[in-house]
Order: structure tokens, then sequence, then C-alpha cells
């Protein structure tokens, strides 16, 4: 290396910037001797031959540590006492500059106010999408080795499922034989374990029977995700034999809710001594897999894989659960598991291999990403949204510090003429900033918890994990470290202004010169940035809103107001047993006779939800290959007169559709539409392969009503007599001349008479249910809205503050410009013209961000597309009117110059 | 006396011992960096001085503004004699106690040369 001082002056590269701010950080932490060290050697590197890359990453790499030194060993030096210090530049100073920034601080409550709320603002937003995004995305699953973890269901052959993640396959559920086969034979797997979602009946509960959700499990399930129980045991295996003992645990939140808590539980029976006994209580905070059980099931019970109803390879009830063995990838794993389901579906046919000769195959996933998989790109996106509302904020924050200290320079000035060096000023501006941004944090914080709080309040369950979500020291320390960042970033623009500029500078009045036009210059950058940012956020909040009224414009194709729905299991503990169709007759004859009920009748399933039953539907001389599965129902003979679906062609089914035949159906338009391109419908001959293959003649034709939800636009259907299909529960719908809230005792009055232990389930409006399948798309557009009308905000108030700041500045000029006749009506117009120019870069530069990024957005819009103009156009109109609202104020300022006054000034 | 030096303590005494009358912070750094190959801040090395000056084993005095560090000053520290009594005696400790020890390191590490 060359002698230090043969470097000389002339010919180094100047440092980036960013190596420039990382160098006047440490300048302002009042280190002259350790600044010139660090320039030194840097210099002296690039001289002696060192790479500029390598040189300048060793340049940062010494200054972060440096920094950080100093913030190490600021508490212990300064807990030492002034007396050892060897000159006044050390960081005994630094309590002084707080005290000193803190008093400047207070000085301006106003000023301070306003950065703090907007940093806090910006902050809380993205502490609480973070938190969010950290629970779901980033923490792995609250089980024992979640990462390695799978989830295994039996695939379908020939299906091709467009899954937002790559990774993830389709899977469904399992047969108890096929599991024990798997089980054995695949190797990948270190353990594999099933859970079956059930019910358990309790009846002498306060309010009357109770079906409580409850979980069937295999005998390893425990060791599996780790979990032992808070209170008891698990089970033993001779209670996983059909016959043995009737035994059940308790989840935490049951055991409170329904025991009060009281350990003396475990060991009893519940019902009063003739239900299962409780061996145990599962621990708090425990809950099964949530992609298997949406809502957590408050009883387990063992599961007795020899129990005769799993003798049936077509039952298909099981989630499989699974570990990977050791150094074992998973996609090895799923090449070996779709080799066990050839090998087990070719020993064991039945109910494994189709009538074309295809088998069922086993797939693989991760469980976490199972969990979370679809919402992944919604989460990035609200984080992103997020993040650009923090961009708005600081930049919104550099403008009114930006300001302040122009308005201070005076003050700066003077403090620079009496001898404190640029160090000390930076170091004072730059306290101030992190003070803000350390505040700005704290609120930041309190909004983050608010946040969260509203997200459980009101997030979709479509949030995978909503319940684990909480703020906790981690995102407090992101959200902390944001806002000091923030402020120091913050701090660092002007901080640099003041350090550069030469101090006669200030002196020489305070309303003109030429740093207060670098000055301008540089705020009018900032707010056309907050206003391009602003209108990316508008842009696609504008689109989801658009995108919901269309949501809201579809035709149901039937009338949803005042309509009552309600599901009824018809099997009944203790009754005769009769043919389901009967059931049915009897539930809706109840629900009709209630007063306020104007009619009534049944279906399997009512519109917006994801029908049950989807059979494969064949035309004549359609074979094997032929996989057309459309939605099926059945319906009593008044059901389309109830909701109100229009008949279009043929006739509504009648009570002489008996169970014997002849077998009818009636179809949607849709169906006519895509199976039969819209050819002649009524006599056409059908089969449905999964009942049997029965001829079904189509009698009648129905429009289209929206099935799951409305996003998925009118999919083919078949409609078939209740007597012609077998459902063990009705779900009745109810056309009401009275409020719900009048009918629905009566209602559930009217069917103890039907089945006194089993009460029906799923009672709600029509609107309700509606409302349910529309919590994503409303959540979206609120969480988008809320960002994007925070931004609008944040950017019409750097917009007014910069005019507002212009127009002060410029207080001399308008006063002489008044004085020499200009007319007011030509002033007003300047400002404002000046505002919305301003606005109209940003505006510009905005749009063709929004037209780059929309694309994101497209897998939510219904019904427009991410390009659509009427949402650009209604944007730039809102934008235009906002800013040309926050330009008036000061415009009229501006107008309302004394001249008289202006010139007694000078 | 204070409580024994500690390694680093070392390593800028000895920088100090040899770079006499020029000693300052980058020149502290580039001696340590030159001759063990370990990277040391400059925070770290004026933690470090600014501790030995408070014990009065090393003095330090403001330089004049230097032309090839932007005009900023530097400043030099030099070794004090209590200083280097203190540091002869530590490295005197660690003499003896390692004395006839050396090669049953060496071989403890796997032969590496003392």
């Amino acid at each position: 290396m060359t002698d230090p001082r043969a470097g000389g002056g002339q010919g180094h590269p100047r440092l980036p910037l960013a190596d420039r701010l990382l160098l006047a950080l440490v300048r302002g932490l009042g280190s002259d001797f350790v600044v010139g060290d660090v320039e030194e050697r840097y210099r002296e590197e690039l001289a002696g031959g060192m790479a500029l890359g390598a040189a300048r990453r060793r340049l940062r790499r010494q200054t972060v540590k440096t920094v950080g030194w100093w913030g190490i060993t600021w508490r212990r030096r300064s807990a030492r006492g002034k007396g050892t210090r060897t000159g006044g530049d050390g960081m005994a100073t630094w309590t002084k500059d707080v005290v000193v920034a803190l008093r400047g601080l207070a000085r301006r409550p106003g000023f301070a106010l306003a950065v703090v709320a907007t940093l806090g603002l910006g902050i809380g937003a993205t502490g609480t999408i973070y938190s969010v995004v950290d629970t779901v995305l980033l923490r792995p699953l609250p089980f024992a080795e979640g990462g390695r973890t799978v989830l295994v269901g039996n695939t379908f052959p020939r299906r091709v499922w467009d899954d937002q993640a790559a990774d993830l396959q389709h899977l469904a559920g399992v047969s108890v034989l096929n599991w024990m086969e798997y089980r054995q034979r695949i190797r990948a797997f270190q353990a594999l374990e099933a859970l079956e979602p059930s019910n358990l009946l309790l009846s002498d509960v306060g309010d009357g029977p109770e079906l409580a959700s409850a979980a069937r499990v295999s005998e390893g399930v425990f060791r599996l995700l780790g979990v032992t129980p808070a209170l008891g045991r698990t089970f033993l295996p001779e209670e996983h034999r059909s016959g043995g003992p009737d035994v059940v645990l308790v989840s935490h939140g049951t055991w409170l809710r329904r025991f009060g808590g009281d350990p003396e539980v475990v060991g009893r029976p519940m019902d009063g001594g003739s239900g299962p006994v409780v061996v145990g209580v599962l621990p708090r905070g425990f809950r099964p897999p949530e992609v298997v059980f949406s809502t957590s099931p408050d009883f387990l019970m063992p599961l007795q894989p020899d129990h005769a109803r799993y003798a049936d390879r077509g039952r298909r009830s099981l989630y499989l659960v699974g570990r990977l063995a050791p150094g074992v990838e998973l996609a090895t794993a799923r090449d070996e598991a779709q080799a066990v389901a050839e090998a087990v579906s070719e020993d064991f046919p039945d109910g494994n291999v189709y009538e074309d000769g295809e088998f069922l195959g086993v797939g693989a996933n991760e469980l976490k990403n199972a969990t979370v998989g679809a919402s992944r790109r919604l989460l990035v996106l609200f984080l992103a949204a997020s993040g650009m509302l923090l961009l708005i904020a600081a930049l919104n924050a550099a403008t009114l510090l930006l300001a302040r200290t122009l308005e201070r320079s005076r003050e700066l000035g003077v403090r620079a003429a009496l001898g404190a060096g640029g160090g000390t000023l930076i170091r004072l501006v730059l306290t101030e900033g992190v003070l803000l941004g350390v505040a700005g944090g704290v609120v930041g914080a309190g909004l983050a918890y608010g946040g969260v709080a509203l997200v459980h309040r009101f997030g979709p369950s479509s949030i995978p994990r909503l319940a684990e979500i909480a703020v906790d020291g981690r995102i407090l320390g992101v959200t902390t470290l944001v806002a000091v960042a923030t402020g120091v970033a913050v701090g660092l623009v002007p901080a640099l202004r003041v350090g550069r500029t030469p101090p006669g500078t200030y002196l020489q009045g305070g309303t003109g010169g030429t740093a207060s036009r670098g000055g301008l210059r540089l705020r009018g950058a900032l707010v056309v940035a907050q206003v391009t940012v602003a209108v990316v956020l508008l842009s696609g909040a504008g689109l989801l809103l658009n995108s919901f009224a269309h949501l809201r414009a579809v035709d149901p194709g039937f009338d949803p107001q005042g309509l009552l729905t309600l599901r009824m299991d018809t099997k009944r503990p203790g009754a005769e047993p009769a043919p389901a169709w009967q059931d049915w007759e009897t539930v809706v004859a109840h629900v009709a006779a209630v007063p306020g009920v104007v009619a009534a009748a049944g279906t399997s399933n009512p519109p917006f939800q994801d029908p049950f039953w989807a059979p494969w539907v064949r035309l004549p001389g359609e074979g094997a290959e032929v996989r057309e599965s459309n939605a099926g129902y059945a319906v009593t003979p008044g059901y389309f007169d109830v909701v109100g679906t229009r008949l279009v062609q043929g006739r509504a089914f009648s009570a002489a559709d008996g169970p014997d035949g002849p077998f009818v159906a009636i179809v949607n338009e849709a169906w006519v539409r895509q199976r039969l391109g819209g050819g002649e419908v009524l006599g056409q001959v059908l089969r449905f392969t999964d009942t049997d293959e029965r001829q079904v003649t189509v009698v009648g034709v129905v429009e289209d009503v929206i099935q799951g939800r409305a996003q998925e636009g009118s999919l083919p259907a078949v409609y078939v007599p209740h007597t012609q299909a077998d459902w063990p529960f009705v779900q009745v719908v109810a056309r009401l001349a009275l409020p719900a809230s009048v009918v629905v005792p009566e209602v559930r009055k009217a069917l103890t008479v039907f089945s006194p232990y089993v009460p029906p389930r799923d009672v709600r409006t029509m609107d309700e249910r509606i409302g349910a399948t529309r919590t994503d798309p409303r959540f979206q557009t609120l969480l988008l809205g809320s960002f994007a009308s925070l931004a609008l905000l944040l950017a019409s108030a750097g917009l007014y503050g910069s005019l507002s700041h212009a127009v002060a500045r410029r207080r001399r000029e308008l006063g002489i410009r008044t004085a020499l006749g200009a007319p007011r009506k030509g002033l007003l117009a300047m400002v404002v013209g000046q505002g919305v120019r301003l606005a109209g870069v940003g505006l510009v530069l905005g749009l063709a961000g929004a037209l780059a990024l929309s694309r994101v957005l497209e897998s939510l819009l219904f019904g427009i597309t991410p390009r659509d103009p009427a949402t650009y156009v209604t944007v730039s109109a809102v934008l235009g009117v906002v800013a040309a609202l926050a330009s008036l104020v000061p415009a009229r300022r501006a107008t309302g110059v004394d001249p008289v006054e202006v010139l007694k000034s000078e | 006396m204070g409580r024994a030096l500690g390694e680093f303590e070392q390593l800028i005494l000895f920088a100090l011992v040899e770079l006499d009358e020029d000693g300052y912070g980058a020149a502290v750094g580039r001696a340590i960096e030159a001759r063990t190959g370990r990277e040391v801040s400059a925070g770290a090395v004026y933690t470090a001085l600014d501790r030995l000056e408070v014990r009065g084993l090393v003095r330090s005095r403001v330089g004049a503004p230097t032309p090839e560090r932007g005009g900023r000053r530097r400043k030099y520290y030099r070794l004090e004699p209590e200083g280097a009594r203190e540091l002869h005696r530590s490295v005197a400790v660690l003499r003896s106690m390692s004395a006839g020890l050396l090669p049953r390191l060496a071989d403890m590490v796997g032969g590496e040369g003392a």
C-alpha cells in the first residue's frame, strides 16, 4: 500500500450519493476524525489499485460498523462523564442535541404533529400488513417440524387444475383401506396419519340439542403434530378399535366454554353420563391443520379403521398428513406415492379404477403451501400497497422537514456565523429527523395494533391462519427500524442541503437567493413523486371498486329479497326410517305452515353455495371419455316459484314426478348453450353417471342462477325432482312476509316437531348468504380503497403545503405585481396552474405506472379488464379536482397579498 | 494500574509502537490489518484509543487539516511510558504462561505452526 499522504487530492472519482449519505451520517454523529480516516483509506485503496466496487463495499462496511460502534459505546461513554473528554467532539453532545431538537419541535407543535401523524400512518399501515404477511407467509406452521409436514391425498386422473401456485396439486380425500395400504408401502413418508371431519351430537345442553364439530384422528396424529394434552391423555390403542370405549378429547376453547375450565371433567362421561368419556383437554392454541378444518373442531375422537363404515374404498373421507422421511425431497415422495397408488389400484381395483381403466393417484403438497398458497399473491399485493403508502408518507414528511429547514435558514445561518460547524448543524437537523421518526414509529406501532384488531374483526375467513395473526416483538422491531430509517432518510435531505450551503447565503436575506429556488425545485419533485404513487394506488383501488360494482350488478337469476334458507338433516335419532324425499316434504310443510312464511320449498343446494352434487352428465352416444361435470340440484316442485327463477321452456316439476319415474330433469340456459349449442332441448335424454344409468328426459329449461359466487359466471346446471334423488338433508328456502328476526324463532319451534334433537343448521337469510360470498372482494376493495384515500389525502396535503410555501416565499413579488395592477384572476390562475402542472406530471407518471402494474390485479377483477378506461378517466378526474382544490386556498392567499404591507416590511 | 489489557488493546498499542509519531486512527487500522489480516472499523479503533487515553496509557493531539482527507483533521495518538510498561508486562505474562507449551498446542490444533 502507498504512503497515505502521497495519494493527493486530485483524480479521485466522486463518491456515489449513497456513500456520501453514509459519511454525512458519521459526520452528523460528530466524529470528524473518524470520517477523515474512513475517507482517507477509501481514496488510498483506490489509488493502490483496489477495484472500485471492492473499495466501495469496504467503505460501506466500515461506515456501518463505525456507526454501530458509536451507538454501542455511546451510553458507556456518556455515563463516564464529560471530564474525560479531550475535545468537544464526541457523543456527550448527543443529549444536548436531543434537548435542542425537542425544544425546537415544541415551538412548532403543528409541524411536529403533522410529521409524526404522517409517518405514523404509513408505518401503521405497513406494520399491520406486515403482521399479516409475517404470520401467514413467513412463520412456520405451529406444528412440530412444520416445514417437513405434507398434506397427502388422492388425485383424479386427467384433471388439470389451474392452481395459482404451480407447486400445488389438487388433493381429494382418501379411503381408510387405501390409507392403510399407502401407509405401509410409501417409504418416503416417515409417518402418514389420518384425520376425518365429523360431528358429535350432544343432547343435554341448556339451549336444546347441539351438533358439535368434531374430528376422528388416527393414533399417531398427536406425535406427528407434536401435541400433548394440557390435561389427561391422548387415545389408547384399544380406543382405536371398533367397539372400543367411547372417548373424546376436548379443545381448550370448548373446555372453557362448555365445562367452565373444570379440571375434574377429565375421566367423566358427558351428557349426564350417557355421552362419551372425556379423556383429555387439548392445549390452548392448538388447532388441527386448517386446510383440512376451516373451523377448528370442538372434539377429537379416535378413528377406528376397522369400523364397518370404512369397508368401502369409494368412501374417501380421510385427509392425510405426513412427514417426509429424513433426506427425502417432496418431488421424490410424490413420484413414489404415485407409483404406490398405481400398485394399490392394481391390487384393489374396486373403487380405485375408473371404467376407462384410469386409476386414482396420490399427490402431496407441503402443508404450509397448501394452507397459504392461494393467498400469497394477494398478501404480497397488500404489502406492496402499504409500502407505497409508507413511501408517500416519507416523501410527505420530507417535504415538511425541507420546508422547515428552509424557513429556518436564517436561524441556521446565525448559528453557522457564530461558529457552529457544518457537522453541528447537520447533526441538529438529523436529530430532529430521528426523533420524529421514532415518534412516528411509536404512533405507527399503536396503529398497527389497532389495524391487526380490525383485520381479526373484518378480515375474510379466506385469509389463512387468521386466528394466529398478532403483532409481536419482531414486527415492532421492524416497524421501529422502518421508522428510524425513514427519520434518518428524511433528516438527511435537508441536512445535506445545509451542509453544502455556505453560511453567508442564509444571512443575505431569507426570501430570495439560489438556495430557495433549488429548494422549490426539490419540493416540486417530492410533490410529483407523491402524486405519482397516489395515482398508482388510486387506480388499483378504482379497478377493484369498479369490479365490485360489476359483481353486485350481476343478475342472480332469482329474487334474493325476503328469502330465508336453512338446512335440516333428515336422519333423526329414534325415528322410523322413511325415504328421504318423504322427510323433505315433511320438513318443507312444517316451515310453510309458520305464520309469516308465504311459501317454502326444498333443494339440495340454495343459490350462492357451491353445489354439493356435481354429476357427470352424458348425452346418448357419449362414452366414458366424456367427463362433463355439471352442477346438480334436487328440488321440490314449488322451488322455482318460491325463489323466483323464470321457467324459459317446457314445464316445472310437479307432484306427478314420482320416485319410480318416468325420470325427468330441468336444465338451465347455460347448459343448453354449452352442451347442445342452443339446439332443441325438450325431450333430450341424459344419463348421470355417478348415480345409475337410468334414462332421464329433459322437460324444461330455467334461466341461469348464480351457483357458488357471482364471479364464476353462469355454469351449466341440471335439476331433478327431489323424489328421484336421495339426499340425507334438505335445504329449505322460504319466502317471508315478515322480518326474518320474527319468523326464525317460530321456524325453529316448528322444526322441533320434526326432530326434537337435531336442530336446523345454517339458518340465514339469502342476503347474508350473498354477503358472505362477497367478503373477499369487499375486504380487498376496502383495504386498497382506504390506502388510496390516505394516499390521496397525503399527496394533496403535500401539494397544498408546497404551494402555500411557494406563495409565502413570493409574497414580495406578488405584492409588487398587485401594486403594478396585475389582475386578481391572473394571479389566481398562475398559482392554480402551478399546482395543476405539478399534479399533471404526477398524474401522467402515475397512470403509466398503474397501467404497467395493473396486470397483477387481473385475477381479482370481475367484469372489467385491468386497462378499463372508465376507471382511469375517473381517477384522473378525481385527482384533477383534488389538485385544483388543494391549489385554490394558497392561490386565494396569493391574491390577498397587500402590496403596502409587503413594501413596508422591506 | 487498571485491569489487564485486552487483545484488541494490545494490537492497538503495538501499532502505536510501530507508528511512533504517526499513530492516527487510519494508520493504526492499517497497521493492524497489515500484520493480522483482520479488518477493523475506525469506530472500534477510536473507542479503544479513547479508553486507553482515559487510563493514561496513550496521549492524543489534534493535527493540522490535511488535503487528502477533504480538509479534515487527524487525531494523533502516542504511547505514554505507562502504556509501554503495561504492554510489555502484558506480553511478558503471556510469554511466561506459554513457555514450552506452544509445540503441544500446535499438535492440538492439527500441526499448524506455532
